[in-house]
């Protein structure tokens, strides 16, 4: 925990963050403006993504081509996936 | 860091990941979206765009580096001006990969830049257990 709590305070980043507060480089102001800007760009990338996903079709289909034929650790796997993936979408639907 | 690393570099130097250069990849030019998908598991991700001159991550350590070197090699054997940039961890440098990386850059004298990024731990052991 110490190594943890050393680490997060060496962080350059937000080290930096504070230095530039601090000499006044940058403003509380100026600060919420850019990470409104850095949220709206990892949203639409993010949203990007899941539409290149969703083009490329149907997940499952992974284990399809692994061997000539499917085994029943490799059925067991997909079965698994299945319903993490039903369960994970009825959650982020609820 | 990477940052800095990156930003001296011309757009049509080459940038030789390892797979933490995230912050590398997006400023020379690798779509967001492309990022996600890739930690997403979809391979299609990490492709770089046509006309960045970059490799795409390398997930087992140090494998990266001979690639940077020939890569460096073949534009002094073009007589090009263009650099190879490689990142790699301090734990990369127990690998064979890098001895001979480096000793081919040394007897070619190539173009290659080497940049260890210390975080002090070669996956799970310290960098006082695995290095001398």
């Amino acid at each position: 925990m110490g190594h943890l709590r050393a680490t997060l305070e060496a962080n350059p980043l937000t080290r930096l963050q504070k230095y530039l507060l601090h000499q006044k480089l940058l403003s509380q102001k100026h600060l919420k403006a850019l990470e409104a800007d850095i949220q709206g760009a990892i949203d639409r990338a993010w949203q990007e993504a899941q539409e290149q996903m969703a083009s490329m079709g149907d997940s499952l289909q992974m284990f399809d081509h692994v061997y000539a034929e499917p085994s029943p650790y490799l059925e067991a796997q997909r079965q698994a996936w299945q319903q993490f993936r039903t369960a994970h979408e009825e959650a982020a639907h609820a | 860091m990477q940052i800095g690393a990156v930003a001296p570099l011309q757009p049509d130097d080459s940038v030789v990941p390892s797979f933490r250069e995230t912050a590398a990849a997006i400023y020379r030019g690798t779509p967001l979206a492309g990022l996600f998908l890739l930690l997403a598991g979809y391979n299609e991700g990490g492709c770089i765009p046509d006309g960045q001159n970059d490799l795409p991550m390398a997930v087992p350590v140090g494998t990266q580096i001979p690639h940077a070197v020939g890569i460096a090699y073949g534009m002094k054997y073009r007589q090009k001006p263009q650099v190879a940039l490689v990142f790699f961890g301090d734990g990369a440098t127990s690998q064979g990969d890098f001895h001979e990386g480096l000793n081919f850059a040394g007897v070619f004298n190539t173009p290659t830049i080497f940049l260890c990024q210390n975080n002090q731990w070669a996956i799970s052991v310290p960098r006082w257990k695995q290095t001398r």
